[in-house]
């Protein structure tokens, strides 16, 4: 089993059951052992999922299902 | 001025009434010797969708950073390139979230063309955020119902534009820019977008406005650095200026000499030369 979401708008596909913390990981935002425990509060990045802003202390606590779509956006220069 | 003239917004002591948008630089060093010789109040960032490796390669964002941790300016995080209030106040908090302050400087466009904002939208997503317990600073138009509207709503500042963005074309509209001056004398004014001159700067504060926010006209100058020293001494010209009172202009001519026991007097022209 498996769900597709639209993660940054491109498809992309995870196991069934993936937690959010789990397709950063996936795609390398965050090192594969990246823990809430082990979590570092200047992260250089924020997600939101569906629109909505997802804090870092519930990623390992969202699952993700087919449809989602998840936004990870960085700093970038700006007027 | 002296500290006398601090700038407070929201109560907050602000530390220049120079504000420097951050894009368009060749390099992050380039950007850096910029934000020196500035010493804005404000830097201006965005956020945008990245991978990992525009993260990790992030020099720009990385080096606004270490100029940061050894300056008094504060980061003013936007919301460029949003077409809804929705759109806006999803990447305010975000922004909030990012860069850890709730100052936002809200956008909301409503004309890809010019650039100009969506007074509706705008509007909105200020009563939203306001409500949120942001510091919002929403970037307008020189529309004075506009701006008392976004003053109603609890606006720390409004920031009216002088021209579209990035045109450099400095105000526009200096008769709908004083009346702005004038009507909401108690409201923190800034001009935000479109000049392009050091002159176009000291014009606004000698008007009265708060402070200016740039970006093109330093990073698209052809020696950045120097134009964002040359930005700074306008601004305080300008402001300095604008303490001092400008005199009332005239319609005709009035000698600064005195003609008077001038010995070569035109008795018979009955005027000076």
């Amino acid at each position: 089993m498996s769900v597709d979401i639209v993660l940054n708008g491109e498809s992309l596909t995870l196991p069934a059951n993936s937690t959010l913390a789990e397709c950063l990981m996936q795609q390398a935002f965050l090192p594969d052992n990246w823990s809430q425990a082990t979590a570092h509060i200047e992260l250089s990045f924020v997600v939101a999922v569906n629109q909505h802003v997802v804090r870092w202390q519930d990623w390992s606590s969202i699952r993700l299902a087919s449809g989602d779509a998840v936004d990870v956006l960085g700093a970038i220069t700006g007027g | 001025m002296d500290n006398h003239d601090t700038l407070y917004i929201a109560g907050e002591a602000i530390s220049s009434r120079l504000w420097l948008g951050t894009s368009h630089y060749a390099s992050p060093q380039q950007l850096v010797q910029a934000l020196t010789q500035a010493s804005p109040g404000f830097v201006t960032m965005s956020l945008r969708r990245q991978t990992a490796q525009q993260l990790n390669d992030n020099g720009h964002w990385h080096c606004v950073q270490q100029w940061l941790a050894y300056s008094s300016a504060r980061i003013l995080p936007n919301t460029a390139g949003c077409h809804s209030a929705q759109e806006a106040i999803t990447l305010a908090r975000m922004a909030r979230q990012l860069f850890g302050t709730s100052w936002i400087k809200l956008e909301v466009i409503g004309d890809d063309y010019s650039l100009q904002p969506n007074p509706f939208e705008l509007v909105r997503a200020a009563t939203q955020l306001v409500e949120e317990g942001f510091q919002v600073l929403p970037y307008c138009t020189d529309d004075l119902a506009v701006a008392q509207e976004l003053v109603a709503v609890g606006c720390v500042a409004v920031m009216p534009w002088a021209a579209p963005i990035g045109t450099g074309k400095g105000i526009m509209n200096p008769y709908l820019l004083s009346q702005l001056r004038e009507r909401l004398d108690k409201t923190v004014l800034i001009i935000d977008a479109g000049l392009g001159k050091p002159s176009h700067a000291a014009a606004a504060m000698e008007m009265g406005f708060d402070a200016v926010l740039l970006n093109t006209a330093v990073a698209h100058a052809l020696d950045p650095i120097t134009m964002a020293s040359a930005f700074a001494h306008a601004v305080q010209a300008g402001r300095l200026a604008y303490h001092a009172g400008c005199m009332a202009e005239r319609t005709s001519a009035e000698p600064s000499t005195s003609p008077i026991d001038l010995p070569f007097w035109r008795h018979d022209e009955g005027r000076v030369s």
